[in-house]
């Protein structure tokens, strides 16, 4: 059954839960109130998803399995790099089967999605194009010509419009068949004729060091992590993780780490009772040693004081 | 476990006998007046910090432990030691290889700040932050470091100390411990490969040696008033050599140096109640004191009291106790 929804978010964690068969993580870096929209629309085979959000950020997404995915950018604006490879209106990822990668925006970013599952989307490789649309080992960044891409983002707009205004089209089974048949079209005319540009090698090895860095992240999710052990257990040198960091997050480790311990302190200062700890030994437990420092940095984050936080489970 | 103490101490002798844990061997106090010092030491995982305000300029050795690194800071800009006759001055940062023997000196109130990880441990990190090339610094050496590194590390060098005296139960959380000692190694690996050391000398190092067979052979003959000449005979050394070394390193003559530690093994004996403390006289003679009333106006203004007075104290501890109000407290 054909369906839709367009949702709005103002909780970065809401937003990327709502984020289909992939499993995300989205860490906020800029300063500002978060504000983000996905339309989900569910068409018979294919799937597909526009997103937006505002703030510059950090997403760490991890694929799930059973469908090729692809994903552009809708709309041109501040830098948007996927593994370290800027996006743009007019280039198309495919993705690999259940690998995970970093996406990182330095402002508003929007950006659409669109999958098949892998049985289709090779039969109809083949039955369009002649070619082989099957996932590949490793993502590729497609670049097709002018006229398809238009064609592409033409359609995957307009049915994201459909769903604002006209969700009954998309839910006809008749109606969604016909645009479904139309995206699909569209979307094999980009990756047939597409030139393919290969991951250069230093980018994957980045990449697989940034998946080792996630990994260690992955393990430990609700403790702070640091530096020095970091790069003892996961055997990449500070210099060497902070290329890659650089390259693919757009910022240091240590400042991710100190990112990510932020809001790990935030959810302790939620969680706690307002007589059982300090706002001071919470953040000592973090990591924040310099309490005013903290305090500054935390307020141009969160736009509140830590300590009105503390106990406050809203949001 | 993870914990800290923070201590106020009036008497040197407890303030000496805390330094020990710290790897000092001995404590000459040389300025006059009442001593007061105060020392917060913190233990993280395996790393341990300190920080020392004194009041009253001294001498004291160093014997950095044979599987540790000692890392010496100013703080807070205010007059720090002179460890080795090297004045440090604001954002560098000294270190000590494990078993080096070192004398710091002050010549007035003083602060400093201290790190002493395990060799070891400085090694693997650095190797995994670095790579191979990493290298334990081992001889003394003064690191300048104006870079964010240096002063990331002086700043939690503070605030972990700060915390150890404000909110010690911080402190006691192994998580808590764990960032404050990632985030300090992280800094200090930082300093020791990118800030540039300052370089030692042939020279430096050869005197550096000098003082510490001095100080042994003062060690074993402290009962004897040693000529001069004797001591650099002894050192293979040249008398202007010697008086060199002992200006650079101790702030003062050699004679000068003998006759203080003289005076304070007389101050100790006196003070131990031991059997041999009978006389003060006897003891004075013991240590190469034969005038005794020059002896005794000397001590009285080293310590603030006459021998008699440390005597009586020593044969009975029971009563030292009430009359010296110590103020040593243990958080």
């Amino acid at each position: 059954m054909p369906s839709s929804a367009v949702r709005t978010f103002t909780d970065s964690d809401d937003y990327t839960s709502a984020i289909r068969n992939t499993r995300a993580e989205l860490t906020v870096i800029g300063r500002g109130h978060f504000t983000a929209s996905v339309t989900r629309i569910d068409l018979h085979r294919l799937w597909m998803q526009r997103f937006s959000d505002n703030l510059p950020r950090v997403a760490h997404s991890a694929a799930g399995t059973g469908r090729a995915v692809i994903s552009f950018r809708t709309e041109p604006g501040p830098s948007l790099l996927w593994s370290g490879v800027e996006m743009q209106p007019t280039n198309i990822i495919r993705h690999s089967e259940g690998k995970s990668s970093f996406q990182h925006s330095s402002g508003s970013a929007c950006w659409g999605a669109m999958s098949l599952p892998v049985e289709d989307m090779v039969s109809v490789g083949a039955a369009i194009a002649g070619v082989d649309l099957a996932p590949p080992r490793d993502a590729l960044i497609v670049t097709p010509s002018p006229a398809a891409t238009a064609k592409l983002q033409r359609l995957h707009a307009a049915a994201g419009q459909l769903a604002e205004d006209a969700p009954a089209v998309i839910a006809h089974p008749e109606a969604a068949r016909g645009l479904e048949q139309a995206l699909i079209e569209a979307m094999v005319g980009c990756l047939g004729e597409g030139e393919v540009r290969e991951d250069r090698s230093a980018l994957r090895h980045h990449a697989m060091i940034l998946r080792r860095f996630r990994r260690a992240v992955e393990e430990n999710p609700d403790q702070a992590l640091y530096i020095p052990a970091l790069c003892t257990s996961i055997g990449v040198a500070d210099r060497t993780l902070r290329v890659c960091c650089q390259e693919q997050l757009g910022m240091s480790p240590k400042r991710y780490l100190l990112l990510r311990r932020m809001h790990l302190a935030r959810r302790a200062l939620r969680e706690s009772a307002p007589t059982a700890a300090t706002v001071t030994e919470i953040a000592a437990q973090y990591g924040f040693w310099q309490f005013g420092r903290f305090a500054g940095e935390y307020k141009s984050l969160f736009g509140e004081l830590p300590s009105a936080t503390l106990g406050d489970p809203r949001e | 476990m993870p914990g800290s103490v923070t201590s106020v101490f009036s008497e040197a002798e407890d303030f000496a006998a805390a330094l020990r844990e710290e790897g000092g061997l001995g404590l000459l106090i040389t300025g006059r007046g009442q001593f007061r010092a105060r020392l917060t030491q913190v233990k993280l995982h395996c790393l341990r910090l300190s920080a020392a305000e004194e009041q009253l300029s001294r001498i004291a050795f160093v014997a950095v432990p044979a599987d540790l690194i000692l890392v010496s800071l100013p703080i807070d800009g205010r007059p720090a030691p002179i460890w080795g006759g090297v004045r440090m001055r604001a954002g560098e940062i000294m270190t000590f290889g494990p078993g080096q023997r070192v004398h710091a000196r002050t010549d007035g109130p003083s602060r400093s700040g201290a790190i002493w990880l395990p060799a070891q441990d400085l090694a693997r990190y650095g190797r995994a932050l670095i790579g191979a090339t990493f290298a334990v610094p081992s001889p003394a050496r003064s690191w300048r470091s104006q870079s964010a590194a240096g002063r990331e590390l002086r700043q939690l060098h503070r605030a972990g100390t700060r915390m150890a005296e404000s909110r010690p139960e911080t402190l006691v959380g192994a998580e808590a411990a764990h960032g404050l000692e990632q985030q300090l190694i992280h800094a200090l690996v930082e300093c020791l490969s990118a800030g540039s050391a300052v370089e030692v000398t042939a020279g430096a190092r050869r005197h550096q040696d000098i003082v510490v067979r001095f100080e042994g052979l003062l060690e074993a003959q402290l009962e004897r008033n040693l000529p001069i000449g004797e001591i650099s005979a002894a050192l293979g050394v040249s008398e202007r050599t010697l008086r060199g070394v002992c200006a650079e390193h101790l702030g003062m003559s050699p004679t000068s140096y003998l006759r203080l530690r003289r005076m304070h093994s007389v101050h100790d004996t006196l003070r131990s109640g031991a059997p041999e403390a009978a006389s003060v006289s006897e003891v004075a003679r013991r240590y190469g004191f034969g005038h005794l009333g020059r002896f005794s106006a000397d001590y009285r203004a080293l310590f603030g009291e006459l021998p008699s007075a440390t005597l009586r104290r020593g044969l009975h501890p029971e009563m030292a106790h009430l009359v010296l109000r110590r103020s040593r407290s243990r958080v």
